[in-house]
This record gives structure tokens, C-alpha cells and sequence, in this order.
């Protein structure tokens, strides 16, 4: 359980920072057009 | 209880995310800026209704302009990481039109074990590696969930686009109809087989932070969890499967419980701080 616990943290780290360097990439206003436009 | 949970859970995801009613009536895309956030669901950006954007949807548009899509696989991989496949088992709306389908009662069978890695498949040709060469986006183009949703209500509203109806309209058709069809007799033919964003948060499911843990102590090997599985699985096999949709059905047993990777004894089973054997067991039946 506690590898499955490291696990988890490192993945969770890896997904927060994948979604805040989508965030600052301004890749939210991208997905809004696209979803806007189709 | 926390079947009926589900089922509200199901309703509450397949009408929330699909509020905008008056894009039914007007009727208009909604395009306001909740159309930037990526659903954790198999929804489609394109129905009249949709407040959010479907994830698929986003990183094959980014793959199609050779951008890679940080934040909708950001936003996926944020999900997972917390409760793994569960947003497929509690508030998918096309799990949910399968589930209701698989009630239909009639002749049932059984998916082949290998046609779980159809939908890895399907996430790696249709979504990411097609658009990215061609520019087109060929998942879309024939997502079931985007014919039911977008397709057809477009085109019975709007002329203009009821014009533009070609043969590749008829193969989505096809593909809708093919799996609503097999949903009768198999349970959640498309989950299993073919949705890219249960291939992404399958990934998740040995290491998110919702874990199911299972008691080796209680079980009889029944197989009830089996039955009253949506994808057919054995949880006391394998509770940390990438099949598990996370939906709880089967802990109306004891013997299986929602925990947390943090949680080292669920059961409290004295003398056992690493967690359920479950593991170990390698020979699990087929289905």
C-alpha cells in the first residue's frame, strides 16, 4: 500500500502540473473556442 | 441505496452538463465560458444542450493543429489521479443510456476479454495519431455518443445542416445503432471496447486516491459481485482492475469497501496493515 500511496502522489503531481502548464499556455480559451465554434 | 445513488448520480450528469435548453429551442451552440472547461464525461461539445467541452473532443482538435493539450489531459489526469474510472460508473450519460439498455431483458452475453484493449486502441489511432497526420478528426466523425447527441439533433432542427447529410452521415448512424444494439446483450459494450477517456482513466485505477479494497477474510467467492458488475468484472479477483468502473455496485458485499490509497487496513482485519491479497490471485475468469 505504500508504493501505491507514492503512486499516487506522483501521478497526482504530474496531473497538476500537466493542467497548470495547459492553464498558462492560455490552452482553456483555445478549448473554449474550438467548443465555441464547431 | 447506493444503487439509487448511482442512478441520480447518472441523471444529475447526463442534465447538468446538457442545461442549455435553449440551444434545443433557438436553436444555438452555447458559447459561453464554461465551453472552456473539459467534462471528466463522455459528452458531446457539439449538442445543442452542452454547457462544457468534451475532452476527446479537445485533445484531438490539438492533436489535429500539432499542439499537444496540456490542460485537457490535465484536467483528465487530475480526475483520475483522485477517483480513477469512477466519473465513468456514477455520471457518464452514455454508461448511463447502457446500463438502462442492458436492462432489457433478453438473451445476455459476454465481452472477450481482449476487446478491453480495443479502447487503448481507438485513444491512440483515432484520437491522437490520425488527427495528428491527416488534420481531420476522425474520432468525432464517428463517435456514437456525437451522432446521438449532435448529429441527429441538428439535423432534424437545422436545414442547413440536414443539406450537408452524406454517406458518412449513415455510417455514424451505423456505428450509434451497432453499439445501442449490442448494449442490450452486453453490458457497456462501448465503455469496454471503445471510449478513449476510460482507456485515460483506466490508467489511474491502480494508483488514484479512491481505491477499492476487498477482504479475503469474508468473501465466499460467491461470484454475486460478477452479476451485479456493469462491466462484468470480479472485483475479489482484481479490485484494482482497469475494467473497475468504480461505480460501488458490488460493495452492498462486506467484503468489499471504498477506501483510500492512504487507508492500510480498510477491514481492520488485525495483524493486516498491507491491504487484501487480491493481488496474488492471477487465475480470474473470463468476462
Amino acid at each position: 500500500m505504500r508504493g501505491r500511496a507514492v503512486a499516487f502522489l506522483l501521478t497526482a503531481l504530474a496531473s497538476a502540473v500537466l493542467l497548470a502548464w495547459g492553464l498558462y499556455r492560455a490552452e482553456f480559451a483555445k478549448v473554449l473556442l474550438n467548443g465555441a465554434l464547431l | 441505496v447506493a444503487f439509487l445513488t448511482r442512478r441520480i448520480f447518472q441523471g444529475l450528469g447526463t442534465v447538468l452538463p446538457n442545461a442549455y435548453v435553449q440551444g434545443f429551442l433557438t436553436p444555438t451552440l452555447y458559447q459561453g465560458t464554461l465551453k472552456g472547461i473539459c467534462t471528466p464525461l463522455f459528452n458531446c461539445y457539439a449538442c445543442p444542450s452542452a454547457l462544457f467541452s468534451c475532452p476527446i473532443g479537445s485533445m484531438q482538435h490539438f492533436a489535429a493543429t500539432g499542439k499537444v493539450p496540456f490542460y485537457a489531459v490535465g484536467t483528465i489526469a487530475v480526475i483520475g489521479s483522485s477517483v480513477g474510472r469512477m466519473t465513468c460508473g456514477t455520471l457518464c450519460p452514455f454508461g448511463f443510456l447502457q446500463d438502462l439498455l442492458f436492462k432489457i431483458r433478453t438473451w445476455k452475453g459476454r465481452l472477450p476479454g481482449w476487446a478491453s484493449f480495443l479502447r487503448y486502441a481507438a485513444l491512440a489511432v483515432l484520437v491522437f495519431l490520425i488527427p495528428a497526420f491527416s488534420g481531420v478528426h476522425w474520432f468525432s466523425k464517428l463517435c456514437p455518443m456525437g451522432t446521438l447527441s449532435a448529429g441527429l439533433p441538428w439535423v432534424t432542427l437545422s436545414e442547413s445542416i440536414r443539406a450537408l447529410v452524406d454517406s458518412l452521415f449513415w455510417v455514424k448512424i451505423g456505428i450509434l445503432l451497432l453499439f445501442l444494439t449490442s448494449s442490450v446483450v452486453v453490458k457497456r459494450p462501448f465503455c469496454r471496447a471503445a471510449c478513449p477517456l476510460g482507456a485515460i482513466f483506466s490508467l489511474f485505477n491502480r494508483s488514484s486516491f479512491l481505491q477499492l479494497a476487498w477482504n479475503p477474510d469474508s468473501c465466499t467467492r460467491c461470484g454475486k459481485c460478477q452479476k451485479i458488475c456493469p462491466v462484468d468484472i470480479r472485483p475479489d479477483y482484481k479490485p484494482t482492475s482497469a475494467e473497475c468502473l468504480r461505480c460501488l455496485d458490488c460493495t452492498r458485499c462486506p467484503s468489499l469497501t471504498l477506501t483510500t490509497v492512504l487507508h492500510r487496513n480498510p477491514f481492520d482485519v488485525p495483524g493486516r496493515e498491507g491491504g487484501g491479497r487480491a493481488e496474488n490471485l492471477s487465475e480470474a475468469p473470463a468476462g
